[in-house]
């Protein structure tokens, strides 16, 4: 067929796999088993209008013929829509079945998601910056104390110059007259007998 | 164009075939949508050219269309895209198959079932389409109109033994 020149237009992706082949094969039975029935429906009618004209002719063989006839093709629609049932329900169930297929995969990518976001971040991690973090605080207090301490770090014997100095100080006040523990007496001149009391002269000391 | 087709149907030269090109042209356009028409109020999907006798033909004007006449205006109306030969038939689009399709579309998508496979005949008659406008249409009509769905991406057919599957995307 020398078609050497021939540009094979490239395959379209196609969109249906395995699994929608096998589900339309069954749709298709179905349709076959409705077509089926329909045909057995359409016959049977024939054969009531066809039992009514013998009846009405008088023709009793023929009719009981018929009616034979007609209960058969009855007891086969009967069958068939079973079938046709039995068909509907698998359809049905396969899918039912396909929508749980798409949550258990939707969950598992999901989950899959998730695992990688927590191999990201380890509890491990998440100690170590914890412990950093109160090592940075502490180091932060240290400082802290460290500058408050600055101004009182003096020598001790400076203290205690102060404190002697304190004390000499202290002792020249000792020498003074101390606080009468009585009430004053009163001074009272013989010359003056007579006169007037005088408020006696008080002295505080 | 805003004549009412009737009154046409009633004038003895618009059954015979206009020699002046412009107007041959007008009445070609006018008979196309006298078929159309026709085929609408009928539900004629699928038809040969003597189906429409009834209409090509007036026995009160005691007119009828030529074989000639005939002849070029179903090759008018192939053209247009009006007509799909098949055979010895034809299929008659007196709304386009990318309309149907649309129509199809929109009831896959609101009765769930995007992304899920159906066979053609399920499609135009079967169970869950009874109140559809397509419901009744020939399967190779439908798989006409499928082919423009199939186009622009939204579904794609295909074959398990005699009989054709779609599905919705």
């Amino acid at each position: 067929m020398g078609c050497l020149a021939v540009k094979h237009e490239e395959e379209p992706k196609t969109r249906v796999n395995e699994e929608d082949k096998a589900i339309a094969q069954i749709k298709i039975t179905r349709d076959q088993v409705k077509n089926y029935l329909k045909k057995l429906e359409s016959n049977i009618s024939q054969l009531k209008a066809a039992i009514k004209e013998c009846v009405k002719n008088k023709q009793k063989d023929k009719a009981l013929l018929a009616l034979r006839k007609q209960k058969f093709l009855e007891k086969n629609l009967e069958t068939g829509r079973g079938e046709l049932l039995n068909l509907e329900g698998q359809i049905a169930s396969i899918e039912n079945a396909q929508i749980q297929k798409n949550v258990y995969e939707a969950l598992k990518q999901g989950n899959e998601f998730l695992k990688n976001i927590n191999k990201q971040l380890t509890v491990e991690d998440v100690n170590k910056l914890m412990e950093e973090t109160a090592e940075a605080i502490e180091y932060q207090q240290e400082v802290g104390r460290a500058l408050a301490q600055q101004g009182i770090q003096e020598d001790d014997t400076d203290l205690l110059q102060q404190l002697d100095e304190l004390d000499a100080v202290e002792a020249l006040e000792v020498n003074l007259p101390s606080v009468p523990q009585q009430e004053p007496v009163k001074k009272h001149k013989n010359k003056h007998k007579a006169k007037k009391e005088e408020p006696a002269e008080v002295i505080y000391e | 164009m805003d004549v009412p087709l009737a009154k046409f149907l009633v004038w003895p030269p618009f059954y015979t075939l206009q020699p002046n090109l412009d107007t041959q042209n007008q009445q070609l356009s006018l008979w196309s949508q006298v078929i159309l028409d026709y085929a609408k109020n009928n539900k004629i999907y699928v038809a040969t050219i003597e189906s429409f006798d009834r209409v090509t033909r007036n026995s009160e004007l005691n007119r009828f269309l030529s074989e000639e006449f005939k002849d070029m205006l179903f090759k008018h109306m192939k053209k247009q895209k009006f007509i799909i030969a098949e055979g010895l038939s034809m299929l008659i689009f007196w709304q386009k198959p990318e309309t149907w399709a649309e129509m199809i579309y929109r009831w896959a998508s609101n009765s769930g079932r995007i992304g899920t496979v159906e066979t053609v005949e399920g499609l135009v008659s079967g169970d869950e389409t009874t109140s559809e406008e397509f419901y009744g249409m020939p399967v190779n009509y439908a798989i006409e109109v499928l082919k423009t769905l199939q186009k622009s991406k939204k579904a794609e057919m295909f074959a398990v033994g005699d009989s054709y599957a779609v599905k919705f995307f």
